[in-house]
């Protein structure tokens, strides 16, 4: 069974953090990643730009609309996400409860759904 | 053979180990259902089996298989082939053993933190306790289709999220068990503390819950805060004739009628308190527990230990510091110490503005200052004219008794006005409610009975044997008295015993029995007089 972690934080609060801070945090970060790498749950981690940086784009009645800005204006970004093979759902929600971004943020866990066969 | 006790005792079991072999709750659902239904025709022709229970799960397996063969038939519908092989050719795991485990794995699915806690509940007595979607549905007062939807969403978020049918592993039990707590707990709570719905469906809540807390107990065994929780749940519980009254109204604890409790309730929930307090338990069901046991220990309300009542709400208010809490043991501290620090303690929670408006809070602060005797500042002692119509109903409803007075109908405002004295005018109020009403009215116009007045008191049909005639009865005295009145006398019909013991109980002597004074429909009746003598009037 696949996972998505979708780690959410305050994109504010980490402008905010100071140098040493986060890069204490981008190693605890990627002691997490080894460690699911060596447990074979790991498929792949990405970190986002800031919401900034996002364009937002619907096609209706066959023509584009192109916009500034992410999807939905939330308190919590999407800052970057885990995709991941587990078990079940226990398993999966105690990987995420060892990933730093839930210390930081929120961490959503959505099942992907399965390949139809 | 009685099929729905069976399916009391059964169904659980069989579906727990049917979802243990299949792994998905919606499709063992409806197959032990399909299995019930087998069972229901097949058992009164051919006998019941020997073991019903391997009977359905082998059943419900037969009938999960066939579906799973059907399903694998339409394109593009995934099959579980693998789980499908094994149905078909495993040997099942019928032991005692296998049983225990199934059925609390079934519990620690539907208690999963991952699901929202009223999906828990719902799902808990959808599975565990077997109850139809119509009954969970009316039990929560919501509609039927809501309810289905609900169940629908989570067995969907089971399936699809793969929630695991596990036990939670070691590390977590402790706090995974907490969560079942609740569960129970919430259902019982449900039950109990419901306002509203009839009552018998809040029973059933109560006995599911209790039910479930002594199958835990089983499954679990020396656990002391499952215990903990069972006592508690019992020893509510057991006061649940003596806490309504024929309206279905609260009775306060303290104007119960002790002999309507459960005594084989308490007598099984004290010791289960006792052996799992001796065994550390100390979560806020076993602190509640021992608050209620010593209640259920009173054999009066004035027995009660409010000291150590108190204590243990200083315990509970360290484990859960809300304001409701703090109001509770300002209660007990009053009960303990006397109104006048309970009322300090009140006003202090006022303060901290957190219970603003809360009914509770006003009505615990009205009690104190009654037993403090602080009248005029119990809002609203006195009547107005605006309560004429509740008071009046309230009058007519004592003389629908045909034991409260000659009169056959309730005056007028005007002609009541003018036949009793201004002074003294109580009411007895509860919320925006009358619940009684008391008066006085001039004996004679002569000079020398001045002081020498008629007492009236009368309460509301649904609040007697609650103490408010008491209550009327206490300010009435310190009013007249106030007003100069030196005797208050009462004429009472014989068969009116509760009047009499009330006047009995407040200095009123018997002056003596009058007979054939007056005539009400047509029979001659006989009044006993009696007066009460002021010791500081005159």
């Amino acid at each position: 069974m696949e996972y998505l972690l979708l780690i959410y934080d305050v994109e504010a609060d980490i402008a905010k953090m100071r140098e040493t801070d986060m890069g204490a945090m981008y190693q605890e970060f990627g002691r997490f990643t080894e460690g699911i790498q060596k447990s074979g749950n790991f498929r792949a981690g990405k970190q986002l730009e800031p919401v900034a940086t996002a364009t937002t784009i619907r096609v209706r009645d066959g023509k584009p609309t192109v916009t500034d800005g992410p999807f939905a204006e939330t308190r919590e970004q999407l800052g970057g996400f885990y995709w991941i093979e587990a078990k079940d759902l226990d398993e999966a929600l105690a990987i995420a409860e060892r990933c730093p971004g839930a210390r930081i943020g929120s961490i959503e866990v959505r099942p992907i759904v399965p390949p139809r066969t | 053979m009685n099929l729905e006790s069976l399916y009391r005792e059964e169904w659980r079991r069989v579906l727990a180990t049917t979802v243990r072999l299949t792994g998905d709750f919606d499709l063992s659902e409806e197959a032990v259902q399909d299995a019930f239904v087998a069972a229901l025709e097949q058992w009164p022709r051919d006998g019941a089996p020997s073991n019903p229970y391997a009977w359905l799960v082998s059943t419900a397996r037969h009938r999960v298989v066939d579906q799973l063969r059907r399903r694998a038939r339409f394109p593009g519908k995934p099959v579980a082939f693998d789980r499908l092989a094994i149905l078909e050719t495993s040997e099942i795991d019928l032991s005692e053993t296998a049983m225990v485990d199934d059925q609390l794995r079934l519990i620690f699915t539907c208690c999963h933190p991952a699901l929202a806690v009223e999906a828990q509940v719902a799902l808990t007595l959808r599975t565990v306790c077997g109850l139809t979607t119509e009954e969970i549905a009316r039990c929560f007062l919501i509609p039927v289709a809501t309810m289905a939807q609900r169940l629908v969403r989570v067995k969907r978020k089971i399936r699809d999220a793969q929630l695991p049918f596990a036990m939670p592993p070691r590390d977590r039990l402790a706090e995974r068990l907490d969560g079942v707590m609740l569960v129970v707990y919430l259902v019982f709570t449900e039950g109990y503390a419901a306002t509203s719905g009839q009552l018998w469906i809040r029973r059933q809540l109560c006995e599911e819950a209790i039910r479930l807390g002594r199958l835990l107990c089983d499954l679990i065994p020396r656990n002391p805060e499952l215990r903990a929780l069972l006592a508690l749940m019992l020893l509510h519980h057991s006061r649940r004739d003596g806490r309504t009254g024929p309206d279905e109204e609260i009775v306060t604890l303290e104007e119960q009628d002790r002999s309507l409790w459960d005594r084989r309730q308490i007598a099984e929930g004290v010791p289960l308190l006792e052996a799992a307090l001796h065994d550390g338990a100390k979560s806020e069901y076993a602190i509640q527990a021992a608050i209620a046991a010593l209640h259920a220990r009173a054999e009066r309300a004035e027995d009660t230990d409010w000291a150590q009542i108190a204590r243990l709400y200083d315990a509970l208010l360290e484990k859960r510091p809300s304001p409701v809490v703090q109001l509770n043991r300002a209660a007990a501290i009053a009960m303990a110490e006397g109104p006048a620090k309970g009322l300090a303690l009140i006003a202090e929670i006022e303060a901290k503005g957190e219970l603003a408006g809360y009914h509770l809070l006003a009505a615990a602060r009205a009690d104190l200052l009654r037993r403090e005797r602080r009248w005029a500042e119990a809002a609203d002692a006195y009547m107005q004219a605006e309560d004429w119509a509740r008071v009046c109903a309230i009058y007519q409803e004592g003389i629908a008794t045909g034991n409260a007075t000659f009169e056959q109908s309730a005056p007028g405002w005007e002609k009541w006005d003018s036949s009793h004295l201004p002074a003294a005018r109580l009411v007895a109020r509860s919320g925006g409610d009358i619940l009684g009403w008391a008066a006085l009215s001039p004996v004679s116009s002569r000079c020398a009975y001045a002081g020498v007045a008629e007492v009236s008191i009368y309460v509301a049909e649904r609040a007697r044997g609650r103490g408010v005639g008491g209550e009327l009865m206490a300010r009435l005295i310190e009013e007249s008295e106030a007003a100069g009145i030196w005797t208050l006398q009462a004429g009472i019909f014989p068969q009116n015993v509760a009047s009499i013991a009330l006047h009995q109980r407040f200095g009123f002597r018997m002056v003596g029995h009058r007979e054939r004074l007056g005539q009400m429909n047509g029979r001659w009746r006989d009044v006993v007089l009696m007066e009460r003598r002021s010791q500081v009037v005159g």
